[in-house]
C-alpha cells in the first residue's frame, strides 16, 4: 500500500510539470475523468459517516455510539483531506484553488458552494477530532480545553450538518447543469436531494463497513445491535431514494429506456439491483438486518449503489451528450486514484490505533497499556 | 441589448476564410491534420482552433446535399459557462461577446460539462494551461470594429451588429426569400436565445446546428436547486433542534425513572 501511495505521489509532482493531457486521457469531450469523478465526488460521499455519525451520537443523544463515531469522524477528516489534496492536482493551475473563495466568487456556481462548504466543515471536522488528541496529551490545560470543545461541540456539530446538506447535495446541482443531456436513467429533475439521500444512506453504511473493518484488523467485538439500529436509518434514506428515482422515471416517461438493450441500461440494473434493492431486502427485515454479515454485505451493496450512481452520471450518462468516444482512465489516472485512496487507509488506520478510544474494546497493546499507567498517575 | 453575428448558412460557400482570419487576428498556431473522408478541417475545434466551418454531405430528396455550417462560440445571452464558472472568470460583457479572465480560472473545466454546445476547449497540453473560446474578437468590438471572421468573409454569410437588428434582419430574409430559407431562426430561442444566430435554407438536421437544444436558459437548471438552499438549511437545523430537544427530554424522563426505580429498592 505504501509502494501505490509513493507511486501516486509521484505522480502527482511529475504532473505539475508536464500538465494534465501528458498523464491522463482527458479531453475536450471528457473534461472531467476518474479524478473528479472518483477523488472528488465519490470520496465526499464516502466520507459522509463524520455528519451522520455526528448527528446520531449528538442530536439523537445516543452516548453509545460514541466509539464508533469517533472513528467515522475521524475517517470522514481523512476523506475530506485527501479529497482536498487530490483536487489540487485535477484541477489545472493548483497554486489559484484558494483564490476564488477568498477574493473572487461566483454565488451561481454549484462548485463555488461545494468548495466553501468543504473548506468550512474541514475547520469543523478538526474541531470535532480536537477532544482525541487533548485526551491523549493528558494534560491540565489539555484537560481544560476539552472542557471548552465539548461545551462547545453540539454547535460544530449542528453547523458541520448543515454544511454538509449543503455540499453533499450540490455535488448532485453540479450535474443538474446538463438538465436533460444527462441520460434518462439518471436524469431526475431534483438530483441534488438524490445525492444528498445517498449520501446520508452511504455515509451510516460505512460507519457500519468501518466497524467490519475494525472488528477484523483489531479483534474488537461487532456491535450487531448498534449497528443495525443504523441500517433502519440507512433503509429509510434509501427508500425515499429509490421510490422517487422510480417515481421521477415514470413521470418523466422514460421509464421504458430501463429495457434499452446496451451497456448503460445493465449498469443501471447492476446499480438498482446491488445498490438498492438487496440493501433494502435486508435491511427492512429484522432478522437479517440482525445478522452481521447479512447486514455488512447491505452496507456495502449501499456503498457501491452511491459511487456506482455518481460514476454513472459522471461518465454513462454523459457520454453521448458530450460525444465522448471511449475514455479510459490512463495507468497513471489509475495509480493516482489506487494509490492516494491507499494512503489514505494507512493514514486512517495509523490514526485509529494512535488515538485513544477510536478502535473500541479488545485486547491492550503494549502502547495503550502505558497511557492506561500514564491516567492512573495523574 | 448586446451585439451579435447573423451566420446565412445559405451565402456560405465553405472557403473556410473565416477560420484563417480567426487563427491570425487572435494568434493560434496551426495544427497538425491529417486527411479525412469529412472536409471539416481541422476536423474538431480546440484551444487552438475556435471556429471551424463544418462540411456534412448528405441527401435530400434524392440529391446529393452539401452543407457548411460555420461553428464558433454562440455568446448566449443567458450563459450556462458564465453560470457555473467557480471563479467568475467567464463573463457576458455589456457588448454581447462572453470571454474568459484567464487570470481568474483555476481550470476546473465545469464550464466544459456545462456548455451544451461544446464550445470551452481546453489546453490539455500545457502544463500552465488556459480555457480557450470564441471571444468575438471582444478586442475588437470595443474599438468599434467587426469580429475577424465576419469582416473577412467573401460572400456576406456573416453579418456583425445588434442582435435585435440582426434578428428583425433574419425574419425579413425568410419572409422575402419565398421558401429559400426554412421558417426558424436558430438561436432566437435555442437555451434562451444565443448573440450569434443562423438562418438555414434546409432543415436543422441537414446541418451541423445542434437540434436537440432546450429553450429555456441553461442557468436555471441549477438555479432552481440553489436557491432551496436556505429552506433546506431551515428543514435541516429545525429536525436537527427538535431531535435534540426531543433526546433531552427523554433522557431526563428516564434518568428520572431510574432514579424512581433505584428509590424503590
Amino acid at each position: 500500500m505504501l509502494v501505490l501511495f509513493l507511486s501516486a505521489i509521484g505522480i502527482a509532482a511529475y504532473r505539475l510539470f508536464v500538465g494534465l493531457g501528458a498523464v491522463t486521457n482527458l479531453s475536450d469531450t471528457t473534461p472531467w475523468g476518474l479524478w473528479k469523478a472518483w477523488d472528488v465526488i465519490v470520496v465526499v460521499p464516502l466520507g459522509a459517516s463524520g455528519f451522520t455519525m455526528a448527528f446520531v451520537r449528538y442530536f439523537l443523544k445516543a452516548e453509545k455510539y460514541e466509539h464508533i463515531m469517533r472513528r467515522s469522524v475521524i475517517w470522514a477528516a481523512i476523506m475530506y483531506l485527501s479529497m482536498g489534496a487530490r483536487l489540487m492536482f485535477d484541477i489545472g493551475l493548483p497554486w489559484r484553488l484558494p483564490f476564488p473563495l477568498v477574493f473572487w466568487g461566483n454565488i451561481h456556481s454549484a462548485l463555488f458552494e461545494v468548495a466553501w462548504c468543504v473548506a468550512l466543515y474541514l475547520i469543523v471536522l478538526f474541531v470535532e477530532n480536537i477532544p482525541r488528541l487533548t485526551e491523549r496529551l493528558s494534560k491540565e490545560w489539555a484537560h481544560k480545553f476539552e472542557h471548552g470543545i465539548h461545551f462547545v461541540a453540539p454547535g460544530f456539530v449542528l453547523f458541520g450538518v448543515l454544511l454538509s446538506s449543503m455540499h453533499q447535495s450540490s455535488l448532485g446541482t453540479l450535474y443538474m447543469i446538463a438538465g436533460k443531456r444527462l441520460d434518462a436513467l439518471w436524469y431526475h429533475p431534483w438530483l441534488n436531494y438524490i445525492y444528498l439521500l445517498t449520501a446520508i444512506a452511504a455515509g451510516l453504511s460505512v460507519t457500519i463497513l468501518l466497524e467490519w473493518a475494525c472488528s477484523k484488523l483489531y479483534k474488537t467485538p461487532f456491535q450487531t445491535g448498534l449497528l443495525s439500529k443504523l441500517g433502519l436509518g440507512v433503509a429509510a434514506a434509501l427508500g425515499i431514494a429509490f421510490v422517487w428515482r422510480l417515481g421521477s422515471l415514470a413521470v418523466e416517461g422514460s421509464f421504458g429506456e430501463i429495457f434499452r438493450p446496451d451497456i448503460s441500461s445493465y449498469l443501471w440494473w447492476v446499480e438498482m439491483l446491488v445498490g438498492y434493492v438487496m440493501p433494502l431486502a435486508i435491511l427492512t427485515r429484522s432478522a437479517w438486518r440482525n445478522d452481521k454479515s447479512k447486514l455488512v454485505l447491505a452496507a456495502a451493496g449501499v456503498v457501491y449503489g452511491m459511487i456506482s450512481l455518481r460514476m454513472n452520471v459522471v461518465f454513462t450518462g454523459m457520454n453521448e451528450a458530450m460525444g465522448a468516444s471511449g475514455y479510459w482512465p490512463s495507468l497513471t489516472e489509475w495509480l493516482f486514484s489506487i494509490g492516494f485512496t491507499a494512503g489514505t487507509m494507512v493514514i486512517f488506520t495509523m490514526l485509529a490505533e494512535w488515538l485513544p478510544g477510536v478502535v473500541g474494546d479488545r485486547a491492550k497493546t503494549p502502547s495503550e497499556g502505558k497511557v492506561l499507567r500514564m491516567a492512573a498517575d495523574d | 441589448m448586446g451585439k451579435g453575428m447573423l451566420i446565412d448558412l445559405t451565402k456560405c460557400i465553405g472557403c473556410r476564410g473565416c477560420q484563417v482570419a480567426c487563427k491570425q487576428w487572435n494568434n493560434l498556431h496551426a495544427v497538425d491534420t491529417q486527411f479525412n473522408p469529412e472536409f471539416t478541417n481541422p476536423p474538431v475545434r480546440t484551444a487552438y482552433t475556435w471556429t471551424t466551418v463544418e462540411f456534412l454531405t448528405t441527401e435530400l430528396n434524392g440529391k446529393t446535399l452539401s452543407t457548411f455550417t460555420k461553428t464558433q462560440c454562440l455568446h448566449c445571452e443567458h450563459p450556462a459557462c458564465e453560470s457555473v464558472c467557480i471563479g467568475a472568470a467567464i463573463k457576458k460583457t455589456a457588448d454581447g461577446p462572453v470571454i474568459v479572465n484567464h487570470d481568474k480560472c483555476i481550470g476546473c473545466r465545469y464550464c466544459q460539462v456545462a456548455c451544451p454546445f461544446g464550445v470551452p476547449k481546453y489546453e490539455f497540453d500545457k502544463a500552465v494551461p488556459k480555457m480557450q473560446k470564441c471571444t468575438m474578437c471582444a478586442d475588437r468590438v470595443s474599438a468599434g470594429m467587426q469580429p475577424a471572421c465576419a469582416a473577412t468573409c467573401p460572400n456576406g454569410a456573416i453579418l456583425f451588429g445588434e442582435r435585435e437588428a440582426l434578428l428583425k434582419t433574419a425574419k425579413e430574409r425568410i419572409a422575402k426569400g419565398k421558401g429559400k430559407y426554412i421558417d426558424h431562426v436558430y438561436g432566437e430561442h435555442e437555451v434562451g436565445g444565443t448573440a450569434v444566430i443562423y438562418l438555414s435554407g434546409v432543415p436543422l438536421e441537414f446541418t451541423k446546428l445542434k437540434e436537440d437544444v432546450t429553450e429555456e436558459a441553461v442557468p436555471n437548471f441549477t438555479w432552481k436547486a440553489m436557491r432551496q438552499i436556505p429552506a433546506l438549511l431551515g428543514a435541516v437545523g429545525v429536525t436537527s433542534l427538535g431531535l435534540l430537544a426531543y433526546s433531552n427530554r427523554r433522557n431526563a424522563v428516564e434518568a428520572a425513572k431510574r432514579k424512581g426505580d433505584d428509590h424503590c429498592d
